[in-house]
């Protein structure tokens, strides 16, 4: 099930990155067949920094995140490949197990607070009970941490709150709290999915701000998991692009935006409409839509939908290979910003088509 | 915003719909109190033109859109459309001006029956109305199915064998089908992913195109609104802010609260960090107990008593852009909410 | 550019991930939420394609069950028609009576389950009897059905004041104890029937009619609270803002996707209503002898337990199994209906 490795310690391991994954794999077994929603990613996260995870629904962002945790159920899942969080091996681990890890040295929040918070309880009693499981601390002195977090997550008289409902706070206030009990430990790690695209747009930028806030002062790393290039471009050190269940490229922040390669970034990238663009102005599309997952096509599995896809696309699978900047890597035969690249889209410009005859439209 | 006003409206004659004081309240429950969810706005679009409105949640934008439609009619103003007054009419006459004023949804799957197929569902409009015979019927439906890029060899599924962003080409379909003049969009591509947006954004270029069509276009994203719209309104807890075409709009906002909203845009560039001082604090007051005078003087850095007693009325601050706001930005002029953020 | 035809792929917006927290259901694990996000809705969010739709196999339990009611349904219909090599269920062998399988006197050579208390051949009563039992309980919920079900399809979709009348109305029939109400219909029914010169009338007609209109606040409460939910919906707005009217939209809209559940329900009323024809008959108030039916053939002999088990027992097991067998299809229904739809 998983790659050989050492002896399991629960020990850190000095020197080691906070997350390491190595060719993870995640499948779903289904009536329909078996679901490679997740196929061999591999990355690496230091320390106080955030990487960002960008794809579109179905691209396995959410279950690369899960897997990672360990947060999928055993039935019908199947992993492989390795993930090493302080250089301890995570995937041989048990739940039971998994459990001293969650919410003490590594925290999730979701797109929708309301499914992580509990309705039927007070705020203050979910905070608190996540201290005390972890910490040992009497009720007094948890309640007391449960009032500074709230402070620290900006919440307005957080005494008053620690006694109300979920659905008595506003969304933005109720990702506050997802926040707030996600921290309460103190994690070395911080998973979010999707954190404000559930939120308004002034409400998403306080809860990022809040984010970054945090997590400077708390030296945490965070992964941070969205379908907005918007979002992740001012607030990652690192943009991974995932496309089928796999990174199709990843980079430096500034560097995915300035010597984009993959032609399916560039295109997610085109497609976003620009505040500095004039109104009525074109959108860039991409034609078709992901790839079925459980019979993936052979090839590159965006070349179907690829402006310069060639036959060679259809054929071989391309590998992750290196860019002249270090930590940038891309799939694709022909990238985009170099000569091959150029010359495979002008070969299709001019033949009017792509490699499979258009066949996307 | 505050605000309420007239002076951004145009010649009656020319424009297709005008909107004028248009008051939407919910009641809660039998507590007596009321949600004031439309507070005094009037707008107006000219034919052929695209009016764009942006806000967050509970701004009143979506309550403005179906209240045009009189679904639910609105409890006070008047709406024109096409020379006839929607809010003067009842029953029979109300419901003949249907197929003449048609609505997209945000939730592409929710808004298509998922028990009918394609071709029932688009055609539903002119069964309805006993338009043309049948072969008539289907032949128009299978005209606007082609004009939406859907393969009217498809049209007897249902739809849940299509993705989000054909789900929402249907409906784009049905609204077109009994050939109105004037759709409104509520929120069409928020549930869709970036590069389907795109798809649908240019989808509806086209079909104003080729159907001659005038669309209220309501969203959160500005970014979006600018892409489509001729026009733009801001507006925020059941009032108008600022009107005004896009490029003026986004290049220079008068309105501190437009401002707030230009500010808070993730851009998708990482030379543009994130701007902290410039992101508006607070909640949203509740539209239950709205502020007095301006709305939005609670969370404004320049609100002065002023802003509390008087509620501002909208009034041009240049060609064409119209600001409900007693101390607005000049032009350049940027704002700073950072003492208060949080 | 148009997207290229579609294959049965099940619709995957940008919301996939909250549908995934949907249904994920969240034990809170201090600190976070342990998502245990069923693998087949992931297997949805990740872009699995044709696994919703794709038949899951309905089980042995399910064919048993259907099965079972298809032999009660033949043999009831056969023997009403009189094609079934049965005894007459009214002719009394005297010599037979009480006799049966663990009966005190023995069985009776001929009479495979004996006979009842009156020496007629159980096997017979007991066929003849399910088309009674079979006729009355399906009636009687499809009664109910068109009824309950209007009633609840218009307080579901018009809402508000409509709504609250007719809730307040099926509230009132339910607080008043079904059994009581069937029993005082039943009695009103029959001295209807009488008064009006027509005591001709078929008392299983009455008995369909009392158990009816008991069965109408359940079912219509059923229908309504599916009906609001799909009123809610916006292709309801949608056909309003088309100009359709309210008839038209209750019928084409909301209708059929209500029509799933209340088909579940129908299936779970039947073997209710069943279980209310043997409770009325053995109080003396059911399928009028000679007629037999699952219910009078116990309540006949309801004294005779002890000497003759056979009698109770027989038409006991009918109704268990019939009834088991409702309940499993019911529950068959409800959970093949679709996992999104009914997720609303």
């Amino acid at each position: 099930m998983t790659v050989p490795v050492a002896e399991p310690t629960a020990e850190p391991v000095p020197g080691a990155p906070l997350l390491e994954v190595t060719d993870l794999t995640t499948h779903f077994a289904t009536p329909g067949g078996i679901v490679r929603a997740v196929d061999g990613v591999s990355l690496t996260l230091e320390r106080g920094k955030t990487l960002g995870i960008v794809g579109e629904s179905g691209s396995g962002k959410t279950v690369l995140s899960r897997s990672i945790m360990g947060l999928l159920p055993k039935r019908g899942t199947i992993r492989g490949g390795s993930v090493r969080f302080d250089g301890v091996e995570l995937m041989t681990r048990s739940p039971k197990e998994m459990r001293d890890f969650w919410g003490a040295r590594m925290a999730m929040i979701f797109q929708d607070p309301m499914t992580s918070l509990n309705p039927v309880m007070k705020i203050g009693k979910q905070i608190t009970e996540s201290i005390r499981h972890h910490l040992d601390v009497d009720r007094e002195y948890a309640t007391e941490l449960a009032v500074n977090l709230l402070r620290s997550v900006r919440i307005p008289e957080p005494e008053r709150r620690l006694r109300d409902y979920p659905h008595q706070l506003s969304g933005g206030m109720r990702q506050r709290v997802c926040i707030a009990v996600a921290l309460a430990c103190g994690p070395a790690l911080l998973f979010a999915d999707e954190p404000t695209t559930a939120l308004d747009v002034t409400v998403q930028a306080q809860v990022l701000d809040l984010m970054a806030a945090q997590q400077r002062e708390r030296f945490m790393a965070i992964v941070l998991i969205t379908h907005d290039l918007g979002v992740v471009a001012g607030r990652a050190d690192e943009i991974a692009v995932m496309y089928a269940g796999r990174i199709v490229e990843k980079a430096p922040t500034s560097v995915l935006f300035t010597q984009t390669r993959m032609p399916y970034t560039k295109a997610l990238l085109s497609s976003i409409p620009k505040l500095e663009h004039p109104s009525h102005s074109r959108l860039a599309t991409i034609p078709g839509r992901p790839p079925n997952l459980v019979a993936p096509p052979a090839g590159c599995k965006f070349a179907p939908r690829c402006a310069q896809a060639q036959p060679r696309c259809l054929e071989e699978d391309p590998p992750l290979v290196p860019g002249v900047v270090p930590g940038h890597e891309y799939r694709c035969w022909f990238p985009v910003g170099t000569p091959e690249g150029d010359d495979a889209l002008a070969r299709n410009q001019a033949a009017g088509t792509t490699a499979i005859a258009g066949g996307a439209a | 915003m505050a605000g309420r006003g007239t002076a951004h409206l145009r010649d009656p004659e020319a424009s297709l719909l005008r909107v004028e004081h248009l008051v939407v309240e919910f009641p809660v429950g039998r507590t007596g109190l009321v949600v004031n969810a439309v507070s005094d706005v009037s707008l107006d679009i000219l034919e052929g033109e695209t009016l764009g409105i942006v806000g967050e949640s509970g701004c009143g934008k979506s309550t403005t859109g179906r209240a045009v439609m009189q679904l639910p009619p609105p409890k006070s103003g008047t709406v024109v459309y096409d020379g006839m007054e929607l809010t003067a009419l009842k029953g029979e006459a109300l419901r003949a001006t249907r197929p003449r004023l048609q609505m997209i949804f945000q939730d592409p799957i929710s808004s298509l029956n998922p028990r009918r197929t394609v071709r029932d569902i688009v055609r539903e409009g002119l069964d309805i109305w006993g338009i043309g015979d049948k072969a008539a019927r289907d032949a128009k439906v299978d005209e606007v199915l082609e004009a939406v890029g859907i393969d009217p060899a498809n049209a007897g599924r249902r739809p849940h064998e299509f993705s989000g962003g054909q789900c929402q080409r249907i409906s784009i379909a049905r609204a077109v089908v009994t050939e109105p003049k004037l759709i409104i969009c509520d929120e069409p591509v928020s549930a869709l992913d970036v590069s389907v947006q795109a798809q649908i954004l240019n989808l509806l270029e086209d079909m104003k195109a080729r159907y001659g069509l005038t669309l209220v276009f309501i969203a959160h994203d500005l970014a979006v609104v600018k892409n489509v719209s001729d026009r733009v309104m801001v507006m925020y807890l059941g009032k108008v802010c600022e009107v005004a075409a896009p490029d003026s709009l986004y290049a220079s906002p008068a309105h501190p609260y437009t401002a707030a909203l230009l500010a808070a845009i993730p851009v998708p560039d990482p030379g543009v960090r994130p701007d902290t001082s410039r992101v508006l604090g607070g909640e949203i007051p509740s539209p239950m107990a709205p502020p007095s005078g301006c709305r939005f003087r609670t969370r404004c850095p320049r609100a002065e008593e002023r802003c509390a007693t008087e509620e501002p009325e909208l009034r041009t601050v240049a060609d064409g852009q119209y600001v409900a706001c007693h101390f607005p930005l000049d032009p350049g002029e940027t704002i700073d909410f950072g003492p208060r953020a949080g | 550019m148009p997207e290229p035809t579609p294959d049965a792929v099940p619709p995957v917006g940008a919301d996939g991930n909250r549908d995934l927290d949907r249904y994920a259901e969240g034990s809170l694990e201090p600190g976070l939420v342990v998502a245990q996000a069923n693998l087949y809705v992931s297997a949805v969010e990740s872009g699995g394609e044709g696994t919703r739709r794709v038949g899951r196999g309905l089980g042995i339990g399910a064919w048993l069950a259907i099965g079972w009611l298809a032999f009660i349904v033949i043999v009831a219909v056969l023997a009403q028609l009189g094609v079934l090599p049965l005894k007459d269920p009214n002719r009394s062998y005297v010599s037979c009576a009480r006799r049966g399988p663990f009966s005190t006197d023995g069985t009776a050579s001929g009479f495979l389950l004996g006979c009842d208390s009156n020496g007629r051949d159980m096997i017979a009563r007991l066929a003849y009897g399910s088309w009674s039992s079979l006729i009355v309980a399906t009636g009687a919920v499809l009664f109910g059905l068109v009824f309950g079900g209007t009633f609840g399809l218009i307080a579901g979709y018009f809402g508000r004041r409509t709504d609250a009348v007719i809730t307040s109305l099926f509230n009132v029939f339910l607080a008043i104890p079904a059994v009581v109400l069937a029993l005082a219909l039943v009695a009103f029914l029959a001295g209807a029937a009488a008064s009006t010169g027509r005591s001709s009338v078929d008392p299983k007609l009455i008995l369909i009619l009392a158990i009816g209109i008991v069965s109408i606040p359940l079912l219509g409460r059923i229908t309504r609270a599916s009906a609001l939910s799909w009123s809610q919906r916006e292709f309801v707005l949608a056909a309003r803002a088309q100009g359709a009217k309210p008839v038209r939209i209750m019928l084409r809209e909301v209708l059929p996707n209500v029509l799933p559940a209340m088909f579940s329900i129908t299936l779970l009323g039947i073997a209710v209503a069943i279980v209310a024809e043997g409770t009325l008959s053995i109080l003396g108030v059911g399928v009028r002898p000679p007629t037999p039916s699952w219910g009078n053939i116990i309540g006949l002999d309801r004294g005779r337990l002890k000497e003759s088990p056979h009698i109770i027992f027989l038409p006991a097991l009918m109704i268990f199994f019939t009834v088991l067998s409702l309940n499993f299809l019911g529950d068959v229904v409800r959970a093949r209906l679709d996992v999104r739809e009914s997720a609303v």
